[in-house]
């Protein structure tokens, strides 16, 4: 009866630790055991970067380079062989999961849920796997099916202060029961009232509902239904100046005080559920089909400030800080002085902009188009604006698998993805203020034409109220269908594989509302966007002898360009970047592997050319007061270098390890750059040459290193440590730097021109982390335990994890936009007590 | 059955997940909001009093603070006397350290980007003075506006000749009271605004026009982003500068040709005035220019071969004696001459084609006299029969004179002109004609 209760338990310990809570903060970096999760948002294009961007998939493998690289690793953002995580292929009962934008994988969609989804099948680089064809980084497939789950409970609570304060989960799987039956669910909360950094929040929810029937020995229906939503607010990057002025580098500009209380205006909030029906078929000893349908729909929104007619409230706006004003010793003085001494400078002044909201008498005519109609009220300055990607997705995945010797194996799958996601915005907080009227400020300055500033053409001068529409609405449909054909043999002194995989993309951009700027490229649908693609692989497994091993792959594959980089100014109207078309991909690597029972070692290089690559970014432009586009095509990148593991086992209680990576990530042409603005139809810049060849792509460290010894004991305990090194990190390019159109004004030898075209290389170092844990058994059917991990115990506080150039440049003022930065967190834990029944 | 317990115990846990969105994070709470002090009203004339005192406050001052001593004191304004030296040392600068309000509608604000963070205030019925706000911010003030400005904090001062109150802050110092209240623009000649009193004012001007030079061309340079002074005139000759910045929304729009209204806000810099066009809606040229002209006629000879003038549907009669009209080179293209033979009388006639009047028509010419004794006479017939005499201003010296634009207003249908010269025995006279028009305007 006793353990009846302790869910009960969990329920009450997650209520009051929700009531505790109303800002919080997300930093979905290094989860409970330095698994490196990802949250990819819209924010992340307006930024070029943000803090909870990090690694590719270096979870738990066979590879032991990747198993001692993964737990360390992440917290520096590094990714695997350089790789952007778009080459890293998630799936979940083998329906692929990626974002159908971006390709990226989405962790953040389970996060919570590390009970029920730990059931992973890793597969690293160009190997074989048994799910699908894999990208450049390798594939997990995840499995939920829950006859497969041990038949017993857990409940644990974690504490940490790094994404979150608090964790609370409970999980209960019943195995599979005699009536055929198998059913799992689990639970979790996650919160914090401030994270890591400043003004951020992070509340976090999660479900999982799991049930299997096994109708015979044949024939089995699975169903998962999960979900994750959470609240976090965000951090921001911070230059060299907030440093110099504040002391540390973990200036977060996002968040300020209202009536005495924190508040963040960037605030990602998602619930994106799933729902999967699997069929597993048995179809004979030697042949499995397993068949998955899956539903993913929901919200995804990052709260954002947006004001009319006044000066740019955030606090980190470039003419707030005495850099801007070199040249004049008293305002210089002065904004140092109040940077340092007051401590509401270089935060949101929330009050102030409830002040100017509810003063701001205004009447607005000819609203909805009807001259007889006019609205007076307080018009809003400043608004918070929720900018939305809802998705509706729906997925099949049939793979079948055959045994048909000893030696041969195939698998063979086919795959289809239909996403629809609505890009939108909507008013989330007027502030105080009456309505928001939805035309475009930055047109209005620019041209005497009432039509040209409509958001809205088909509605014009309407006013909006919270919860409204408002701004952009358009869906983003994609429909991609594959099928993939491995075979893997497996002979004594050889081992080898082929892989081919074909595919069809096609999408285009359905507009919703009629721009007054572009009334014909933004509303209704566009044209199709179709493209074919092929993939093959292949992988040798020479066994010199029964320890010594030599593989090979090697891969080759076009992609179709990504929905996301295809469109010059998707919210406003449906161009597509110019010369659009599908990226061609050759990776090959070569490694040789160790392996006996008390020393593994695994050496391998590695080299990967992308070419005719497009990529594209956005950011908000604060004095064209909109989005601008860099739309690069024709990008040619190159990867290569060398990875290196070891694992010794010293004595049967203690273990060491060490791990090498280390390699370039390199530009490999000059690409076309196109720029553009969302509320202009003149073109900032059209094919323009970007000189970037042989500079690095950045945004994760080239050179990572670590060593760790472990001792566990034969009494459930362990104890273990890391030391660790990041270097050779570099900012990541803006490339209108890198014009002639933007050096025009520079004769050859001016001391500036190395200050704009030299790449800055980030600051390195080394961290040291310690974990243990010790667990107990009580009447041999429970197990009571903790871990702990404390991350850079040494509190380096001076490793950048990634920085940037900012996508503003002024050739008259080179330093006007400084770099900016992503700190690695200092000290910083991890503590889980768990209870298993 | 124990199974399911669990399975549903951990399904009630779930259950925060379902009541994440509303109660959770919620609603901030909205802050208390405080309101702009009133404090005394101000007047914009009291604040051109004061910026009067400023700016010839070395000599005049005396003469300000015996008027309206009482009234300042009562207002808690400081006393220009007593801080005179303050004044001159501060470059002519007045900072107001108490609350007061002043009054007034905004006729021009900074949103078409023709001026930057600034805005015009102008006072009601009584208060018939306007003032320039320098804005911290641009943005936030529209025309129309009909606001209260809290003056604590604020600077008057002189920006370059023109009266303004500097680092008004929109939200903190303007309270706007109600919307959509246009002034009328007030009518005055151009000759007037260099009265000074119309400053920072909003006017309407009639019977303008650019000048030649500046129409077709664009009001300010857009794509240079550069600001652009241009020039009006009226009829008698006055001119004036509209000046437009190469932010303004209608900076790329040509300038009109036509004469006509437009409504400006008159700002001065230095010792000039200038105006800004709000809108060029307001710019009304639609009008004939003036000094314009349709001609019906026109002969400058320049095309007729030289010898004796006989271009087509001209008549050259020598009435008496042999002088005929004679086409002769000159520095700037052909002229007719006529010259008198001294041992004869002379009567030459050179009449027009027939030229069909409009209403409001006009002739000119030019003539120059090279010998006194002759004359030289225009005149006008509907019939080609009874001719009648013109009042035209003929030369009376070698000198080139113009005929001015002699009015036909009384005459209508087809016409001919004449030009009769006559010469007396003994006088060897000589006139040159040129450049004969029939035009309306």
């Amino acid at each position: 009866m006793k353990r009846k209760f302790l869910p009960l338990i969990f329920v009450c310990l997650s209520a009051t630790a929700y009531a505790q809570t109303d800002t919080t903060k997300n930093n979905d970096y290094l989860e409970e055991q330095a698994v490196p999760t990802i949250t990819l948002t819209e924010s992340e294009i307006e930024e070029g970067s943000q803090d909870n961007d990090i690694s590719t998939l270096l979870q738990s493998s066979q590879d032991v380079y990747v198993n001692s690289a993964g737990y360390t690793f992440g917290q520096a953002r590094f990714r695997f062989r350089g790789y952007d995580n778009q080459n890293a292929e998630v799936l979940m009962n083998g329906i692929y999961v990626n974002d159908a934008e971006n390709g990226r994988p989405v962790y953040s969609n389970w996060g919570g849920l590390n009970d029920v989804m730990r059931f992973k099948t890793n597969t690293s680089a160009l190997h074989f796997s048994d799910y699908s064809f894999g990208g450049l980084s390798g594939v997990t497939n995840i499995s939920t099916r829950v006859s497969e789950f041990r038949q017993g409970g857990s409940v644990s609570y974690a504490n940490s202060n790094r994404s979150y304060r608090h964790r609370a989960m409970a999980a209960y799987s019943t195995g599979l029961m005699a009536n055929g039956w198998a059913f799992s669910a689990a639970a979790s909360t996650r919160l914090a009232q401030k994270c890591y950094i400043p003004g951020t929040f992070y509340e976090g929810y999660a479900y999982f509902f799991g049930a299997e029937k096994k109708f015979n020995d044949h024939h089995s229906l699975g169903l998962t239904i999960y979900g994750s939503p959470s609240r976090s607010g965000r951090s921001g990057a911070a230059t060299a100046e907030t440093y110099e002025l504040l002391g540390t580098n973990y200036y977060n500009p996002n968040w300020g005080y209202q009536n005495g209380k924190v508040r963040n205006a960037k605030v990602g909030y998602f619930h994106q559920p799933r729902i999967i029906l699997s069929h597993y078929w048995d179809i004979d000893n030697t042949m499995k089909l397993q068949t998955s349908a899956s539903y993913m729909f929901g919200r995804g929104g990052t709260t954002a400030l947006n004001w009319y007619d006044a000066p740019d409230p955030r606090p980190d706006y470039y003419r707030n800080f005495p850099s801007y004003y070199d040249d004049d010793e008293n305002m210089f003085a002065q904004l140092t002085n109040e940077w340092q001494n007051d401590e509401n400078k270089g935060l949101l002044d929330w009050d102030h902009f409830y002040f100017a909201n509810m003063k701001n008498l205004y009447t607005v005519t000819n609203v909805g188009g009807n001259p007889n109609d006019s609205i007076t009220g307080n018009r809003a300055k400043y608004i918070i604006e929720e900018r939305r990607n809802d998705i509706s997705r729906f997925d099949f995945s049939s793979r079948l698998s055959k045994i048909f010797t000893d030696e041969i194996k195939m698998v063979a799958g086919v795959n289809y993805m239909m996403n629809q996601t609505h890009y939108f915005k909507v008013i989330d907080d007027l502030l105080g203020a009456d309505w928001w009227l939805d035309v475009d400020q930055f047109a209005e300055r620019d041209f005497n034409d009432d039509n040209y500033i409509q958001s809205d053409l088909d509605n014009p001068n309407q006013v909006k109220k919270e919860g409204d529409l408002f701004g952009y609405n358009y869906l983003a449909n994609i429909h991609k269908a594959d099928a993939f054909a491995e075979a893997e043999f497996k002979y004594s002194k050889v081992e080898f594989f082929t892989a081919l995989k074909l595919s069809y993309t096609e999408y285009w951009r359905d507009g919703k509302m009629r721009n007054g700027k572009f009334p014909d490229g933004s509303y209704g649908a566009s044209e199709h966007q179709r493209f074919f693609n092929y993939a093959v692989k292949a992988g040798v497994n020479y066994k010199i002898t029964g320890r010594n091993f030599l593989l090979a792959n090697v891969a080759y594959l076009t992609r179709a360009p990504y929905f996301r980089n295809a469109y010059v100014s998707p919210r406003t109207r449906d161009n597509v970047v110019p010369n659009l078309k599908s990226e061609t991909i050759f990776s090959g690597d070569l490694s040789y592997f160790f392996r006996s029972p008390n020393f593994q070692l695994k050496i391998t290089g590695y080299y990967t050319e992308f070419r005719n690559g497009t990529e594209g970014t956005s950011f908000y432009h604060d004095e064209l007061n909109t989005f601008v586009n860099y739309m690069m095509t024709g990008v040619n990148k190159v990867h290569y270098g060398g990875e290196f593991g070891t694992e010794v086992k010293i004595s049967p209680t203690v273990t060491a390890t060490a791990a090498l990576g280390y390699g370039r990530y390199m530009y490999n042409s000059r690409p076309s750059v196109t720029i553009t603005q969302d509320n202009s139809s003149e073109v900032l810049a059209t094919d323009r040459t970007v000189y970037i060849k042989n500079y690095h792509i950045g945004g994760t460290p080239e050179l990572a290193a670590t060593i760790g010894v472990k001792y566990s004991a034969p009494k459930y305990w362990y104890i273990g440590a890391n030391a660790n090194y990041f270097g050779e990190n570099y900012v990541t390019i803006n490339p209108e730097k890198h014009t002639v159109e933007a050096l025009d004004i520079f004769v050859v030898g001016d001391p500036q021109l190395e200050t704009i075209l030299g790449q800055e290389k980030l600051k390195g170092g080394f961290t040291l982390d310690i974990y243990g844990g010790k667990s107990w058994r009580i009447q041999h059917k429970y197990t009571i335990g903790f871990t702990a991990s404390i991350s850079n115990v040494t509190h380096n506080t001076k490793i950048a994890t990634s920085g940037f150039e900012q996508y503003r440049f002024d050739k008259t003022n080179i330093d006007k936009f400084p770099n900016k930065y992503y700190y690695m967190y200092g000290i910083n834990y991890f503590a889980n007590l768990y209870f298993r029944f | 059955m124990k199974h399911t317990i669990k399975i549903f115990a951990v399904a009630l846990a779930i259950v925060p997940a379902f009541m994440f969105s509303g109660c959770i994070q919620g609603k901030y709470d909205t802050p208390e909001v405080s309101e702009v002090p009133v404090g005394d009203t101000v007047t914009i004339t009291h604040l051109w009093d004061i910026y009067e005192s400023l700016t010839t406050a070395v000599t005049n001052y005396d003469l300000l603070i015996a008027d309206d001593s009482e009234l300042y004191d009562s207002l808690g304004m400081i006393d220009h006397r007593k801080y005179d030296s303050v004044m001159a040392a501060c470059g002519g600068k007045y900072q107001f350290k108490k609350d007061h309000s002043v009054f007034g509608y905004i006729t021009m604000s900074d949103k078409i980007g023709n001026i930057y963070k600034s805005a015009y205030l102008q006072g009601g019925a009584d208060d018939d003075k306007a003032i320039n706000l320098h804005l911290l911010s641009s943005g936030g003030v529209y025309e129309g506006d009909y606001v209260r400005v809290n003056l604590k904090g604020l600077v008057l001062s002189d920006y370059s000749g023109m009266i303004q109150l500097d680092s008004v802050h929109v939200d903190n110092n303007i309270v706007k009271l109600e919307t959509r209240k246009f002034l009328e623009p007030e009518l005055v000649d151009m000759e007037n605004i260099g009265t000074g009193s119309y400053v920072g004012k909003l006017v309407k001007l009639r019977k303008v026009q650019f000048q030649q030079q500046y129409v077709g061309t664009t009001y300010a340079d857009k794509e240079g982003q550069k600001t652009v002074n241009t020039y009006i005139e009226d009829e008698y000759g006055n001119t004036m500068i509209v000046r437009t910045s190469g932010y303004a929304n209608f900076a790329g729009d040509t300038i009109p040709a036509g004469s006509g209204s437009l409504v400006a806000i008159v700002s001065r810099y230095n010792t000039e005035y200038q105006l800004f066009i709000r809108n060029t809606d307001e710019v009304q040229l639609t009008g004939r220019r003036f000094g314009d002209v349709d001609e019906l006629f026109e002969n400058n000879f320049d095309a007729s071969p030289v010898g004796e003038f006989a271009d087509a549907g001209w008549q050259n009669n020598a009435v008496q004696g042999s002088a005929k009209w004679m086409v002769q080179a000159a520095t700037d293209g052909n002229i007719l001459s006529v010259s008198g033979n001294n041992a004869e009388q002379n009567e030459t006639w050179l009449i027009t084609p027939e030229i069909t009047l409009q209403s409001n028509s006009y002739l000119s010419f030019k003539t120059r006299m090279m010998t006194s004794g002759n004359t030289l006479t225009a005149m006008i017939s509907t019939d080609g029969t009874n001719w009648i005499p013109l009042p035209a201003n003929i030369a009376a010296s070698t000198d080139w004179a113009i005929s001015g634009d002699v009015s036909l207003a009384q005459y209508s249908g087809s016409i001919r002109i004449a030009f009769k010269f006559e010469s007396p025995v003994g006088v060897a006279g000589k006139y040159f004609l040129d450049d004969v028009k029939v035009f309306t305007k």
